[in-house]
């Protein structure tokens, strides 16, 4: 496969929240701004990572009924290893997103990396696949906590651009599904 | 090299050693960021010591003390400079915020003024609940320079003069709360804050007419229906003003529910106060006056002329959302207090 497809097709022609729609949990969960998005994005990318050089590096030795807990163990292991590190040496941002590391076990999304790429291909495209599919990650929750924080507290990376409170609802969580609509909307549009 | 076939032996040994490889790695980064994760959370509280008592010289940490109160303990942190103190930092909390717990670093300077207040720890609705940060609003900066000797730690709707945040009436109230905790037992330490509700002497204040003897003391009982009712008559001079009968409901969603009500000498509720309940944070509390205006639907109102039950029940009154129960034995408590003061005696 050309590796450069395999890069860039995680940003929207297979991205993971606006058209494989995996991982919508912390999607939704976390965007309340654009920074709390693009810090869960960034955490979500290391863990896809990592898990996928691990997956791919095991893959023949792992039987296959027993792959996907295996695949579990390694991306509950390096959560938790995001979590500590976050605590020790980031406690600001630790502080903002420590509620939501330890979903980042159940996120689908990196499950499917494991399943659906790291197990069938090489460390080289393992890496670059979860690379380029992190980056679509973060890319997507950054732009649905702005869209979110723009309407919502009229601010964007906590620069308030007009002094006065937004609406509410994007804020809550049924604005993070309008939102969200909407952007699914516009990536399947530049998608045709 | 091939896959590996599903065998038991195959299966057994990748897990084994994945787990195992797994478990060691993470004892290995648990063991390298435990003084770090330790540091930093020192640090966040020095931080926020700092930031709610003026300068001092002193480690507060070193000089900690612990007051307990009902739910969890206080944690005071005395700041000195040469040797005086010059404020206090105390680590107070609240159940009953939005989404559970919320702890408060609050800075008071030795006559009880408040310095400065910073959050340590909640889990509020990010964009809403989380403002009461001191960088994300300036909700925390109105309590300073506030003595809560004349500045209400409650919120304006609720009789106070804090400014709510906005759509946020909840973290809000909690977020007083948390503060009042901290200053009643710092004035006071062995203050009775166990429920912040009224003394009778205050309800019997707040819902007869007014009066000018002491109901206390003219205190009697009245027997109705095989319970026994304490009845407080409200006099001025020889005029009789109204009666506050204590009366109560075994039938509230966890327990009992004691409330006073005072009547006007026709009969018609002249206000009503909470002495006594168990009920939910943030759900059945909100029969409090201090927490919502549930209470104002009963005010004015004739129980020989009105059903004063729920909606549900066929009567007037407006439930609480999501405390439907406690609503009603809260109109039980009502209508036995009227029946008590209407009929006397009735053994």
């Amino acid at each position: 496969m050309n590796q450069a497809k395999n890069f860039t097709k995680g940003f929207i022609r297979e991205n993971p929240v606006f058209i494989l729609m995996l991982g919508l949990c912390p999607a939704l969960g976390t965007t309340t701004s654009a920074f709390n998005g693009l810090g869960m994005g960034l955490a979500t990318m290391f863990v896809v990572i990592m898990s996928n050089i691990v997956v791919s590096l095991i893959k023949n030795f792992v039987p296959n009924k027993v792959r996907i807990p295996c695949y579990i163990v390694i991306i509950a292991s390096f959560v938790t290893i995001v979590d500590l590190v976050m605590a020790g040496y980031m406690p600001a941002l630790h502080e903002q997103l420590g509620l939501f590391i330890p979903l980042i076990v159940v996120n689908c999304f990196v499950l499917g990396r494991a399943e659906a790429f790291a197990s069938k291909n090489t460390l080289i495209s393992s890496i670059i696949d979860g690379s380029g599919m992190g980056l679509g990650f973060t890319l997507a929750l950054t732009l649905l906590g702005a869209a979110r924080e723009i309407f919502g507290s009229y601010a964007l990376f906590g620069f308030q651009f007009i002094p006065a409170d937004g609406m509410l609802v994007f804020i809550l969580a049924p604005g993070a599904f309008i939102a969200l609509g909407y952007l699914i909307a516009l990536a399947n549009k530049l998608n045709k | 090299m091939a896959k590996r076939e599903s065998t038991f032996v195959n299966m057994v040994t990748a897990l084994l050693v994945i787990t195992l490889i797994a478990s060691a790695s993470l004892g290995f980064i648990y063991e390298l960021t435990k003084e770090p994760i330790e540091a930093a959370r020192a640090a966040r509280k020095n931080n926020a010591i700092r930031a709610v008592v003026p300068d001092f010289d002193n480690d507060p940490t070193q000089e900690e003390y612990r007051i307990e109160v009902p739910g969890g303990e206080l944690v005071f942190y005395p700041a000195k400079k040469d040797g005086e103190l010059v404020g206090t930092a105390i680590e107070t909390f609240t159940t009953r915020g939005f989404s559970g717990e919320i702890k408060l670093m609050v800075g008071l300077l030795p006559d009880g003024t408040i310095y400065g207040i910073e959050v340590l720890e909640h889990r509020e609705t990010p964009g809403l609940g989380d403002k009461m940060e001191s960088d994300k609003s300036d909700f925390s900066a109105q309590f300073e320079g506030e003595n809560p000797e004349t500045f209400q730690l409650r919120l304006k709707q609720d009789g106070g003069d804090v400014d709510g945040i906005t759509a946020t009436t909840i973290s809000s109230r909690a977020y007083c709360e948390a503060v009042r905790l901290a200053w009643n037992v710092y004035i006071d330490k062995d203050a009775d804050v166990s429920y912040e509700l009224p003394s009778k002497e205050e309800a019997i204040d707040n819902v007869l007419p007014a009066f000018a003897n002491n109901p206390v003391q003219e205190e009697y009982q009245v027997v109705h229906d095989g319970r026994v009712y304490n009845l407080y008559p409200g006099r001025r001079g020889r005029r009789f003003t109204g009666t506050a009968v204590e009366s109560w409901s075994e039938s509230g969603y966890i327990g009992n529910i004691r409330l006073l009500v005072g009547f006007a000498p026709d009969g018609i509720i002249n206000g009503i106060e909470v002495l006594e309940h168990e009920e939910t944070p943030g759900y059945g509390d909100l029969i409090e006056n201090t927490r919502s205006d549930f209470y104002l639907q009963f005010v004015g109102r004739d129980p020989s002329r009105e059903v004063l039950k729920i909606k549900e029940d066929g009567g007037v009154i407006d439930a609480i959302s999501g405390a439907t129960v406690t609503s009603q034995a809260y109109c039980e408590a009502v209508q036995r207090a009227w029946k008590v003061f209407n009929e006397g005696n009735t053994d």
